[in-house]
C-alpha cells in the first residue's frame, strides 16, 4: 500500500509541576484544555477540523472515559473534530503520536493532534473494594430486608477510601524497587546514575537558558518552567542524597535525585500532511518515520534481562532491523528517563554480548552511543514525569532539535508500566 | 506603576457587611429612596494582583476550567468590596441587605489572564424606578493601565414596602434587551444541570457575597424567600462555563434575573440566535421540571462587530 509521510509540526506542553504543588488544583481536562488550546494559538488553528485528536492519561478519574473528546469540546479548536482516549502507561502519547501518523501515513487522516496528561494531585479516590461490594449487592437487591442485608455487610475499615498506587498489580512492588532489581543486575553504579541525573538537570536548564523552550512550553497556573528543574544541580549534591529504593540490599544506589518525582502536567504534538502544513503555512519540523513496541514478562522472566522497564531494550532491534540501521545512525537519543539506571541499564543491555547473542539474537551486540547526542535538552529526571505527558514532550523536543540542526535522526525510546516498551524513529523533513 | 496591591482583605468586606447591616435596621430604613446618590463618587482600587488558588476556587464553583484565563466574573468578585463599600456610602439610598440583583451586563473587551494586574473603578449611578419599587446601576471597570478592558453593570431592585411580601414581578418594565421579535432559531438541544443546594455558600465563600438570602432557608426566610436563593453572579458564571470554548475574546453577557433560583435546582439552558444577527446567541434558563424562565440572557460577540467598546471612556 502506498504511503504517505507523517511530519511533526510542533508541539506545546505546560510546565511540568511536582506534584500537590501548582497545579494542585487543576484536573487533567484543565491541563490538557489549556495544553490543546496553547497549541491553537501557536499555529493558528482556531476554529479548524482536525482529523482527530488523540490523548490519554494513565490516572483517570470514571467519569472522564471521553476525557479527551471533552477536552476538544472546550477547547478552540472546531467541535466538529474527533477525538478518543487511549492509555499505555507511560508509553501513552508517543503511541498516541503513533496511531495519528499511521492514520495520516495510510490516508485516512490529513493532520492530527496527539497528546497525554497526568495528575497525581488530582487522583481518582475510589471506595474500597468491601464498600463497592456491598453497595452493589444493595443495588441488586430486590427487596428492603435484602437491600438491608447488603448494607449491614459494612464494615468501618470499608469506608476507607482506596487511592491509586504505583506499584505493580502483579507484582505488588513498585516502579522503583522493580527498577532496583534491574540497577543491580546489570551493576549500574551510584556514580554513574548521580551523573546521568546531573548532566539532565544541566542540559534542560541550559535549553531554557538559551530560549529553545519558548515555543514548545505555554506558561500555566504561574509556572513558566518545570520546578522540578535544579540548574545547580551537581553529582557531588546528589552524591549526599539517602537510596529510596532497594534499601534491602547492602549497597543501594537509587535516590530521589536520580529517579522520577511524581509530577503534573499536559503535553501535545500536531502532526499533519506536507501538504496540510503548506497550506497553511506552518512549519515542518520532522517527519515521523517508523515505531515498535515490546513487552517483557517481568513477573516469572529472568530477573536480569526481563526487568520492567527494560521492554525498550528489545524493541529497538527490531526497529532498527526493519529500518536498515545501526544504533550509531542517530544524530540525538531520548531515552525517557524513568529512573537514571533505566537509560543506564538500556544501554548496558545492548552493549552486553551474551544479552545480545541470547536474547536479542543478534551475533553482535548493537554497541555504545556517543552520550554527548543522549537528552541534550535534559529528560524526566530534570522535568518530571507526568506519565502519559512524557511521550509527546520528548517528540516535539526531538522534533525541534532536528529542525535547529537541519538533517539528522532521533530515536526514542520509552519504558511504561506493565512491561512494556514503545519506542520510534523521527528524522529532519 | 504602583506595586501591584493583594486582593481586598475579606475584612474590608465583613466591615461594609456590618455597616450595611446596621443600616438594613427597620429604622435606618425610613431614610430608603430619599438622598441624592452621586455619580461622581468613585471608589478605585491600585492594580490588584490575583490569587491563583482563589481564582481556582471560583472557576471549580462556577464549572469554569482551572486556567490562567480570568472568567469575565471573577473581575466583579475583585471589585465586589468596593461595590460593598460605594453600596453602605451615606448617599447610597438603599438598605444592603435584601437588595435583589436584577440584571448584570458584562463588557469584556480583552481577556485577561492570571498575570495582569487590573486596576478597578466603582460608582453608582441611574436610580430609577421599578415596578417593584426602586433600582439603582453599580458599574464597574477593570483598566489595564489606561485602558479600559471589561465594563459591568449591576443593577440592584429595592423592593417598595407594599411589595415587600411579593415575587419578582412577571416582566420588569425596562429589561434593556429583551429577545428582539425577530426570528429566532432555536439552537442546540438543551443544557441541564444541577444548581447545588449548598452553592450559596461556596459562592459566598469565594467571592465574599454573603448575603443571607443565599446562604440558607433560614436566613433567606427573614427576606421573603422560603428557600435559599442562587446567586445572580454564579447563574452567569455557570451560564458561561456552557459556552465553554466558544467564547470570543470580546464579548456582550447580560443576564436578567427573572425568578430567583431556590436550592437546590434543576434548571436547563436554551439557546436560541436571531436569524439576522449571527453574531448574538439568546439564552434562556428555565426549570427542568416546571419550564418556568428563571433567567433570560443575551451573549454578543464583539470581537467581529467594528463598534467601539460599549462604556468606552
Amino acid at each position: 500500500m502506498p504511503t504517505r509521510e507523517a511530519v511533526v509540526i510542533g508541539g506545546n506542553r505546560i510546565p511540568f509541576a511536582r506534584a500537590n504543588g501548582r497545579y494542585a488544583l487543576a484536573s487533567n481536562q484543565d491541563m490538557l484544555t489549556a495544553t490543546l488550546d496553547g497549541l491553537v494559538a501557536r499555529f493558528g488553528l482556531q476554529g479548524e477540523r482536525l482529523g482527530e485528536v488523540v490523548a490519554g492519561a494513565v490516572l483517570k478519574h470514571s467519569q472522564d472515559f471521553n476525557l479527551t473528546r471533552e477536552s476538544v469540546l472546550g477547547s478552540a479548536l472546531a467541535p466538529t473534530t474527533p477525538a478518543y482516549d487511549i492509555q499505555q502507561a507511560c508509553g501513552t502519547s508517543l503511541e498516541s503520536v503513533i496511531l495519528v501518523a499511521n492514520k495520516i501515513a495510510v490516508g485516512q487522516a490529513d493532520s492530527g493532534i496527539a497528546a497525554g496528561v497526568d495528575t497525581v494531585s488530582d487522583a481518582p479516590i475510589a471506595v474500597s473494594e468491601g464498600l463497592r461490594t456491598a453497595l452493589l449487592a444493595a443495588n441488586r437487591a430486590r427487596n428492603l430486608p435484602a437491600r438491608l442485608k447488603a448494607l449491614a455487610s459494612i464494615r468501618p475499615s470499608y469506608l476507607a477510601p482506596a487511592t491509586p498506587s504505583n506499584s505493580e498489580l502483579r507484582t505488588g512492588l513498585s516502579m522503583g524497587e522493580h527498577q532496583a532489581v534491574t540497577t543491580r543486575e546489570w551493576a549500574i553504579t551510584r556514580q554513574q546514575q548521580d551523573e546521568l541525573a546531573a548532566a539532565s538537570h544541566q542540559n534542560l536548564a541550559a535549553a531554557y537558558e538559551r530560549g529553545f523552550f519558548d515555543d514548545l512550553v505555554t506558561p500555566f497556573l504561574g509556572l513558566t518552567r518545570d520546578n522540578n528543574l535544579r540548574p545547580d544541580s551537581t553529582v557531588e549534591r546528589l552524591a549526599e542524597l539517602k537510596p529510596v529504593y532497594g534499601r534491602g540490599e547492602s549497597e543501594p544506589t537509587m535516590t530521589a535525585g536520580n529517579s522520577t518525582p511524581l509530577t503534573d502536567g499536559a503535553a501535545a504534538v500536531l502532526l499533519g500532511t506536507r501538504e496540510w502544513a503548506a497550506e497553511r503555512r506552518l512549519p515542518i519540523l520532522a517527519r515521523f518515520v517508523d515505531a515498535e513496541t515490546a513487552a517483557v514478562d517481568y513477573v516469572h522472566g529472568d530477573r536480569k534481562a526481563d526487568g520492567l522497564l527494560m521492554a525498550p531494550v528489545y524493541a529497538v532491534p527490531r526497529l532498527l532491523a526493519r529500518n536498515g540501521l545501526t544504533l550509531q545512525d542517530f544524530d540525538f537519543y531520548e531515552i525517557h528517563e524513568a529512573f537514571a539506571a533505566t537509560v543506564l541499564a538500556t544501554l548496558a543491555a545492548w552493549q552486553d554480548p551474551d544479552f545480545s547473542r541470547d536474547r536479542l539474537g543478534l551475533a553482535a551486540p548493537l554497541g555504545g552511543i556517543d552520550r554527548s547526542r543522549l537528552n541534550v535538552t535534559g529528560s524526566s529526571l530534570a522535568t518530571g514525569h507526568p506519565f502519559a505527558a512524557t511521550g509527546a514532550r520528548i517528540v516535539a523536543t526531538l522534533a525541534k532539535l532536528l529542525h535547529d540542526k537541519g538533517s539528522g535522526r532521533g530515536l526514542i525510546s520509552i519504558c511504561a508500566a506493565g512491561g512494556q516498551g514503545v519506542v520510534a524513529i523521527i528524522e529532519a523533513a | 506603576m504602583s506595586q501591584p496591591e493583594p486582593e481586598s482583605a475579606p475584612r474590608s468586606v465583613a466591615l461594609s457587611m456590618a455597616k450595611g447591616v446596621v443600616r438594613s435596621l427597620p429604622l435606618a430604613r425610613v431614610r430608603s429612596g430619599r438622598a441624592a446618590l452621586s455619580p461622581d463618587l468613585v471608589l478605585r482600587t491600585g492594580p490588584q494582583a490575583i490569587d491563583q488558588a482563589r481564582l481556582a476556587a471560583y472557576q471549580r464553583v462556577c464549572g469554569a476550567r482551572v486556567s490562567d484565563v480570568l472568567p469575565p466574573g471573577y473581575l466583579h468578585v475583585l471589585g465586589f468590596p468596593l461595590a460593598m463599600a460605594r453600596m453602605t456610602q451615606a448617599d447610597f439610598p438603599f438598605p444592603l441587605l435584601g437588595l435583589v440583583h436584577v440584571v448584570n451586563r458584562t463588557s469584556q473587551h480583552r481577556q485577561l489572564t492570571l498575570a495582569d494586574r487590573p486596576r478597578l473603578a466603582v460608582h453608582a449611578a441611574n436610580l430609577r424606578p421599578h415596578r417593584s419599587g426602586q433600582q439603582v446601576d453599580i458599574i464597574t471597570e477593570a483598566r489595564l493601565d489606561d485602558a479600559l478592558v471589561w465594563t459591568e453593570t449591576s443593577t440592584y431592585l429595592c423592593r417598595g414596602r407594599r411589595e415587600e411580601r411579593r415575587n419578582f414581578p412577571q416582566e420588569p418594565p425596562n429589561s434593556p434587551q429583551d429577545p428582539p421579535n425577530s426570528p429566532q432559531e432555536r439552537h442546540g438541544v438543551g443544557i441541564r444541570f444541577q444548581v447545588p443546594a449548598d452553592v450559596g455558600r461556596r459562592y459566598a465563600a469565594v467571592s465574599g457575597d454573603r448575603n443571607p438570602i443565599h446562604l440558607s432557608a433560614m436566613s433567606a426566610r427573614l427576606f421573603g424567600f422560603r428557600r435559599a436563593i442562587a446567586h445572580g453572579m454564579w447563574l452567569q458564571a455557570r451560564l458561561l462555563s456552557c459556552f465553554e470554548g466558544r467564547l470570543p475574546d470580546q464579548f456582550v453577557v447580560e443576564c436578567e434575573f427573572r425568578k430567583p433560583v431556590p436550592l437546590p435546582g434543576d434548571v436547563r439552558l436554551i439557546e436560541t440566535r436571531p436569524a439576522l444577527r449571527p453574531s448574538s446567541r439568546f439564552f434562556e434558563l428555565q426549570g427542568s421540571r416546571d419550564g418556568r424562565t428563571l433567567v433570560t440572557g443575551r451573549l454578543e460577540d464583539r470581537s467581529l462587530s467594528a463598534e467601539a467598546p460599549i462604556g468606552q471612556a
